[in-house]
């Protein structure tokens, strides 16, 4: 009779993460529920691949010691709701082997499987039916008692089948699942566990007759051509009518919340305050726990306010936020794609904050990876920050604010985020310009941050500011004023038009060390303006290129630099 | 008599009087116009020819000498010479190793080395004027050959252009194609190294280029300490940024000797009007 030892575990384990790799994309595409933003597969698999690293790097044969160190690093590592709850599942089944012996029997594995549920269950807020959780309890609930012989082969077979069945009813539970005709991509990579159970402690083959990936293939849907054509009426339905191409729909109608949010926390707070706070702020919790560490997953508006909250219980770190919208977007536009995984992921990627569109253009056009356009209301939102870091398919992200006043939410971000984040201080785009300038990939990011800093001072920065009111005697109402100022807030310049206090600003500021001069004019700036001023300084300066750049920013009208 | 002639295309970049000074021979490239075949030095000089780099669409192609043209300059030397050194362009870039190796084979009564010196212009000249100055100490062939091996360890090139217009057009822009698309006006500074042209930074302007360099040249002369440097520097209407050049490396190295040279008609089509070079080999 086949027991579960340590090597028996780690088989299992390495065969599971092997088949989840090779299912990543099948899982991605049955992603519906509860958001259709296509990552369940990818999150399941990182998940995996963390607690991989340490499976087969424990020294010990101890069943109980691996068991124990898989489940902390897989709780450390887990990524989206499913992941989450697998992560649960196996700090479960880890509680179940402390109180066996070493080699689990057949009642032990039911034991673990018990508590494997039992921690996952508890751990979300607002359990739904026809998920992972579902097959879970399904697997747990058979009555393996009136067995006659029971033995390793007989209920690993009824714990399969009931898993497959399970998985397939679950169709029917959830609303969502019987539109799309899918079946849940959490509970499907669940089952292709269970599968792996199945394959290493049976001494019978998988019966073809319930093996639920060969019959249901036609079933478990986006491979059939029927389902195709569903899918795909389903997606135009969506895309048609709900989802508008554009990057300013932030919200969108069936997405009650916006941003999947995880992080962890550091807290001496019990678990079910923990979880009480969390319902304020939104649903799809997960509350994951080890002493006094914990990992949060939730879909919410306001990650900014849960931060600030919860960072009085405790410390919080190593947060990740995605935007659901873009991933439910990007989902149904495959070709539109700017997701991460997409792209090739890099050691080192750059975070670049503009003011302007057209500023957003050169940084692109200078390497940036990902260029955020701040409004002209105030600071960005801590969320939208970790979010844009989050989005950078490199675990280094050099952050370039090129805005004093952002320096602090900019640095809470760059805190809180799971990522390495290293920001270069620059105070103006044409500072952050030359840092982008210096950035070179083949160094690593240490070198880089340095360097890049270091390349602030290279450039003059500044900027005519107006109009506002000029103080006369005669107070004539009509009379507005532009300065030109310097990076340190020193006047410059002075004029009653803009384009004046630029030439002036120009003029006083050229000397023979300088050979090029950028304009990077806004939004309000009118061509007959911009006119006027080349042919002000066009050719004034033998020695010296002036370039034009339409900025788009709101304010300043025009931003200077000068090298 | 000394035994060894030192031979380089004429894309290498050296003057007149630097061939004279270091007695070495410079066979011309051709540049080719709808209606005729000039060669460089011969049918045109080259600072005339900047003028006509401001009309970018109208550029000639360039070619190197053919065979014939290498064993007629072999011909006319061999009464004087036994050994012949050539230094060619990179095999990365031109046909020019390839034509000197196939001229060798027609070759009896001499032994020629050819040899692909990695690099471009000045890097290129600046092997054979050290090769020039090692034959006319009668150091033997095989030392020249083991300095040129060596030379990479020694010795950069970098490249400054004003735009990468010409580099793309011309097709030899390789990895620094990364540098195009820029919204902004940016100089490329780009290395020559191991035969392939690789970016080393983009400035904004020349000062941060030379900055760059500058540090660049100190981090590898840190394996060299104490060692004096000689250096070439060229530019296409470069001259009197080249002499702040001149200073600043005055203030920064030991400098032993110190070449203003131009870049070659060749060369200055794929980089085009107010670029510069400066190419440095640590003594």
């Amino acid at each position: 009779m086949s027991l579960l030892n340590s090597l028996k575990y780690i088989e299992i384990i390495n065969n599971t993460t092997r088949k989840i790799e090779k299912n990543e994309i099948k899982l991605n595409n049955l992603n519906v529920f509860p958001v259709a933003d296509g990552d369940t597969g990818t999150n399941v698999l990182l998940t995996l691949l963390d607690g991989k690293k340490v499976i087969n790097n424990t020294p010990s044969h101890s069943l109980k010691e691996i068991t124990s160190n898989y489940a902390r690093r897989l709780l450390l590592g887990s990524r989206g709701n499913s992941g989450v709850m697998l992560a649960q599942f196996f700090r479960g089944f880890d509680e179940g082997v402390k109180n066996s012996t070493d080699v689990l029997s057949v009642q032990d594995l039911l034991q673990c499987f018990k508590c494997g549920y039992k921690y996952t269950y508890s751990s979300v807020n607002n359990p739904q039916e026809g998920t992972i959780l579902t097959v879970m309890r399904t697997v747990c609930e058979q009555d393996y008692s009136n067995l006659n012989l029971v033995t390793m082969d007989i209920v690993i077979k009824k714990m399969y089948t009931a898993a497959c069945k399970s998985l397939i009813d679950g169709i029917n539970i959830l609303a969502i699942l019987k539109e799309t005709g899918v079946v849940d991509s959490g509970g499907y990579a669940f089952l292709l566990f269970i599968e792996e159970l199945y394959i290493s402690l049976s001494t019978e083959p998988i019966d073809e007759k319930i093996s639920c990936i060969k019959y249901w293939q036609d079933k478990i849907a986006p491979f059939t051509p029927e389902y195709s054509s569903k899918f795909k009426r389903w997606k135009d339905d969506l895309s048609g009518h709900k989802y508008k191409d554009s990057a300013d729909v932030h919200k969108v109608e069936t997405l009650e919340y916006n941003f999947c949010t995880e992080f962890f926390m550091e807290s001496n707070t019990d678990v079910d305050t923990v979880k009480k706070q969390l319902q304020k702020y939104g649903d799809y919790i997960t509350v994951a726990q080890v002493d006094r560490n914990y990992k949060i997953h939730i879909h919410t508006n306001e990650p900014g306010k849960i931060f600030n909250n919860f960072e009085a219980l405790g410390t919080v770190s190593q947060v990740k936020i995605d935007n659901m919208y873009f991933q439910h977007y990007n989902f149904f536009n495959p070709d539109k794609r700017n997701g991460t995984r997409q792209e090739q992921e890099k050691v080192t990627g750059i975070l670049s904050l503009v003011s302007g569109e057209g500023l957003a253009n050169v940084m692109y056009s200078l390497g940036a990876d990902r260029v955020m356009v701040l409004s002209d209301t105030g600071p960005p939102a801590l969320e939208e920050l970790i979010t844009g870091i989050c989005g950078i398919n490199a675990n280094n992200v050099v952050i370039l604010p090129n805005d004093e006043n952002i320096f602090p939410i900019v640095e809470k971000a760059s805190r809180l985020s799971y990522k390495n984040n290293l920001i270069v201080k620059s105070k103006f785009i044409p500072e952050g310009i030359e840092a982008i300038l210096s950035f070179n990939p083949e160094l690593g990011p240490q070198e880089n941050a340095g360097a890049m800093s270091k390349a602030l001072n290279n450039v003059i920065s500044c900027q005519v500011v107006g109009p506002g009111r000029i103080k006369t005697a005669a107070d004539d109402s009509k009379l507005y004023k532009f300065e030109g100022i310097s990076s340190t807030g020193t006047i410059l310049s002075s004029g009653c038009s803009a384009d004046g206090a630029l030439i002036e600003l120009i003029n006083n500021l050229i000397n023979n060390k300088i050979s090029i001069v950028a304009v990077y004019y806004g939004k309000k700036v009118k061509e007959d303006e911009l006119t006027r001023i080349r042919a002000q300084l066009i050719g004034k300066y033998s020695n010296v290129e002036i370039e034009f750049i339409d900025g788009r920013q709101l304010v300043p009208c025009y931003i200077v630099s000068l090298e | 008599m000394q035994k060894v002639k030192i031979i380089t295309g004429s894309q290498a970049s050296l003057t007149e009087k630097l061939g004279r000074q270091f007695d070495i021979t410079v066979i011309p490239y051709y540049l080719n116009y709808s209606d005729k075949s000039l060669k460089e030095g011969i049918d045109f000089k080259t600072e005339e020819f900047y003028k006509s780099l401001a009309d970018i669409d109208n550029l000639p192609t360039s070619s190197p000498p053919s065979i014939g043209d290498i064993i007629n300059v072999i011909n006319n030397l061999v009464k004087n010479y036994k050994e012949f050194i050539i230094f060619t362009l990179s095999a990365n870039y031109s046909q020019m190793y390839n034509t000197c190796v196939q001229a060798s084979k027609q070759i009896k009564d001499a032994s020629l080395h050819i040899v692909d010196s990695g690099g471009a212009t000045a890097y290129q000249a600046m092997m054979a004027i050290i090769a020039a100055r090692m034959a006319k100490k009668k150091e033997s062939v095989n030392n020249i050959l083991k300095m040129a091996a060596e030379f990479k360890d020694r010795g950069d090139e970098f490249c400054v252009l004003n735009t990468l217009k010409y580099l793309a057009k011309g097709g030899r822009i390789g990895r620094v194609k990364a540098l195009m698309g820029s919204l902004l006006s940016i100089k490329p500074v780009i290395v020559h190294r191991d035969g392939i042209t690789a970016p080393l930074a983009k400035a904004r302007t020349n000062q941060q280029a030379l900055i760059i360099i500058i540090e660049t040249m100190k981090n590898r002369l840190q394996d060299y300490p104490g060692h004096e440097i000689s250096v070439i520097l060229q530019g296409v209407f470069m001259d009197e940024w080249l002499e702040n050049v001149e200073k600043a490396l005055n203030e920064q190295f030991k400098i032993k000797d110190l070449w203003y040279s131009r870049l070659s008609a060749i060369t200055s089509i794929h980089f085009g009007p107010k670029s510069w070079s400066l190419t440095y080999y640590i003594e």
